[in-house]
């Protein structure tokens, strides 16, 4: 009998230690524990707890597209504590900009607002990034209903960037209609602008030798099939270029706001709240 | 003691800034990922890798190789059209070439380009329609 | 005689150590929680001698759409063949992505299984396209316009189709069932035959522009030949694996996994 209970409590002592080195801090077996014990609780309480649990293991992993999956399961009116809360939301906004879900960003975030009346730089440079990406009009509001720290001022290329556009494009498409090949070579591509020059030229050309050697059949077949698709497709060319050249001109502008949102970024740093 | 502890310090430090790095990468190429700016896609070259090395010598397969480089880097940007297929016309027939050989892939191609009208789609089944309305045309005939 | 009861004790408790619950891997599968699930199998050693594990790691395979790793573990693991629902799941979506797979399913369940597939709406569906002697009374009505639509296309002929092509550009397309694009077959093949018409007429064969013009109007109409018969062998493959499409959908509605 004392044989069997030294047995049994070295035995004991054993498998604690083995469970605890064998206890790997892995994230995806760390999941499932708390899986597990969302799948064993009762309590709508204490499945959020595991939920929140689960949303900070991810966000500590940086697994963005998880975290959001987790997010959706959690429920606010749930907590007990406010500043759990509050770092809730602020950390719901961020990953939900993380993941493109600018509608949800911007709810999370005015729930955090409302809670915590943070007026910090961080919070109102989150905030911006946010807005700018929804539409002009909620940037406009937000700035408005918000005293902005005036650091901030230099991100209004954020709102602006969306909606630039090429000016006279009208005049690019109606020079190609005029002189084919002109409006493509303004956009800055002289070759295909030469090309359909000579495309169009000895289309032409050729349709009109083949009236002089009375092909008439001909003339009319080539000249519908050809003259029409070149010049047609030369302002299809134009168009196109127009709009890579307007994507070209967009992407520079936007390289020096993403500068200043960098250096931004890097004085007024935006992070992840997580208490653990 | 001191050497280590600082050396130990700079190693914290430096993971610290690593990580809150990562964060900001990370925001930044959300917000301005879409501006980037691609560059136009240049087509790939005819050639004859599947065929033998009869295809491999022969001139004519030179020559295809010529005239579809001269067609797609210069003349189809000039005609501007839109294809009712998910490969082009000259792409279909580029690959059929390289898959059949030179004269039952340019037959393909030519046949490919009698049928592009805009009806076209209506006689296909809906397995074979892609998300943009184009026809799937895939130059193997796969039975599995 | 103490080691003897020592060994016994631990046996006892590894073994009570790790059980599937099946409760929770429905869980798992209702929220979505792939990696979760994947885990849970996952922390099951193989030296755990649990028989459920192979059947869910098999039905997670198959939720998850990874066929080839299914059918790797089927043909090690044949006793999960008892489950004739885990089949007809297995059998519809199989068919959905892959023949051939389909065909080795069948065959391993033959070989190893009980045999419950031999007479399954899809291995006779299997064996009727390959085999134009058999008869299609056994299909439903709903599959049965399908099959119909099948073999109409099965009968055609490839040289019918040519020889239309031949007299008539355009006309080969009507008869293998691409009756939309004829019309601008006909007209692209009729535009190049006047035009080579015309400069031969005019300036005789030997001129370049007529062996230009000609040249571009045996392209097309040979083209329009091959590509009659080319297309045929297409629209043939298209409407057996539509068939086999609405046969695996038949058979897979009100199938679940879990």
């Amino acid at each position: 009998m004392k044989w069997l209970i030294t047995n049994l409590l070295v035995f004991i002592c054993i498998n604690v230690l083995v469970a605890q080195t064998k206890e790997v801090k892995n994230y995806e077996n760390s999941m499932l524990k708390i899986e597990q014990k969302i799948f064993m609780s009762k309590n709508d309480t204490l499945k959020n707890e595991f939920y929140l649990k689960k949303f900070n293991s991810s966000l500590r992993e940086k697994d963005f597209g998880r975290s959001y999956f987790e997010l959706s399961r959690i429920r606010g009116r749930y907590f007990n504590d406010s500043i759990a809360l509050q770092d809730f939301y602020w950390n719901a906004a961020l990953i939900s900009k993380l993941v493109n879900k600018l509608d949800y960003a911007e709810t999370y975030y005015d729930a955090y607002i409302d809670l915590t009346q943070d007026s910090s730089i961080n919070s109102q440079l989150l905030g911006l990034l946010i807005n700018a990406e929804l539409d002009s009009s909620s940037y406009n509001m937000f700035k408005k209903n918000l005293t902005l720290d005036t650091a901030l001022n230099c991100l209004d290329c954020l709102s602006l960037i969306p909606y630039y556009r090429l000016k006279n494009k009208l005049g690019y498409i109606w020079a190609s209609c005029l002189v084919p090949g002109l409006g493509t070579a303004f956009t800055g591509d002289v070759y295909n602008g030469l090309g359909s020059v000579m495309t169009i030229g000895s289309a032409s050309y050729g349709v009109y030798y083949l009236f002089l050697n009375k092909l008439y059949l001909s003339t009319g077949i080539w000249g519908y099939l050809f003259i029409p698709r070149f010049y047609f497709g030369n302002i299809r060319m134009t168009k196109y270029r127009l709009e890579k050249l307007e994507e070209k001109r967009r992407a520079k502008l936007a390289i020096t706001c993403e500068l200043t949102t960098k250096k931004l970024l890097i004085n007024y740093p935006i992070d992840f709240r997580l208490s653990e | 003691m001191n050497r280590f502890k600082l050396i130990l310090f700079c190693f914290v430090f430096l993971v610290e800034l690593k990580a809150q790095s990562f964060l900001t990468d990370s925001i930044l190429s959300n917000s301005f990922e879409e501006y980037h700016f691609d560059k136009y896609k240049v087509r790939s070259v005819l050639n004859f890798k599947e065929r033998s090395i009869w295809n491999k010598m022969n001139p004519f397969s030179y020559v295809s190789v010529g005239l579809m480089f001269v067609y797609q880097r210069f003349i189809s940007q000039q005609l501007g059209s839109e294809c009712a297929f998910e490969t082009t016309c000259s792409e279909h027939a580029k690959r059929a070439m390289e898959h059949y050989g030179i004269l039952k892939g340019s037959l393909i191609g030519f046949y490919q380009l009698q049928s592009c009208t805009a009806k076209t789609g209506y006689d296909y089944p809906n397995q074979s329609i892609n998300n943009e309305g184009e026809i799937i045309n895939p130059v193997e005939l796969n039975e599995d | 005689m103490k080691i003897k009861l020592l060994m016994v004790f631990l046996m006892i408790c590894f073994s009570s150590y790790s059980q599937i619950n099946s409760s929770f891997i429905k869980h798992l599968v209702l929220y979505d929680l792939n990696t979760e699930h994947n885990s849970y199998l996952n922390s099951f050693s193989d030296s755990t001698n649990i028989d459920s594990l192979d059947y869910f790691k098999l039905k997670f395979y198959l939720l998850h759409n990874k066929y080839d790793t299914f059918l790797d573990n089927v043909s090690v693991n044949p006793d999960v063949l008892n489950d004739s629902s885990l089949l007809d799941y297995s059998t519809g979506h199989l068919l959905k992505w892959s023949i051939s797979k389909t065909k080795s399913l069948i065959k391993i369940d033959s070989l190893f299984g009980m045999n419950y597939l031999s007479n399954s709406l899809i291995k006779k569906s299997l064996l009727l396209v390959g085999d134009k002697t058999l008869s299609a009374d056994f299909l439903p009505s709903s599959l049965r316009t399908h099959f119909d639509e099948f073999e109409k296309t099965r009968n055609k002929k490839a040289w019918v189709g040519g020889a239309l092509a031949t007299l008539l550009p355009g006309a080969g397309k009507l008869y293998i069932g691409r009756g939309k694009s004829f019309l601008g077959s006909f007209m692209v093949n009729i535009f190049y035959g006047a035009t080579a018409y015309e400069s031969i007429h005019q300036f005789g064969i030997r001129n370049t522009y007529s062996i230009l013009t000609t040249g571009v109007f045996s392209a097309f109409y040979l083209s329009n030949i091959y590509g009659t018969i080319f297309d045929l062998k297409r629209i043939k493959i298209e409407k057996k694996k539509h068939f086999l499409y609405e046969v695996a959908d038949y058979q897979s509605s009100g199938v679940y996994l879990y």
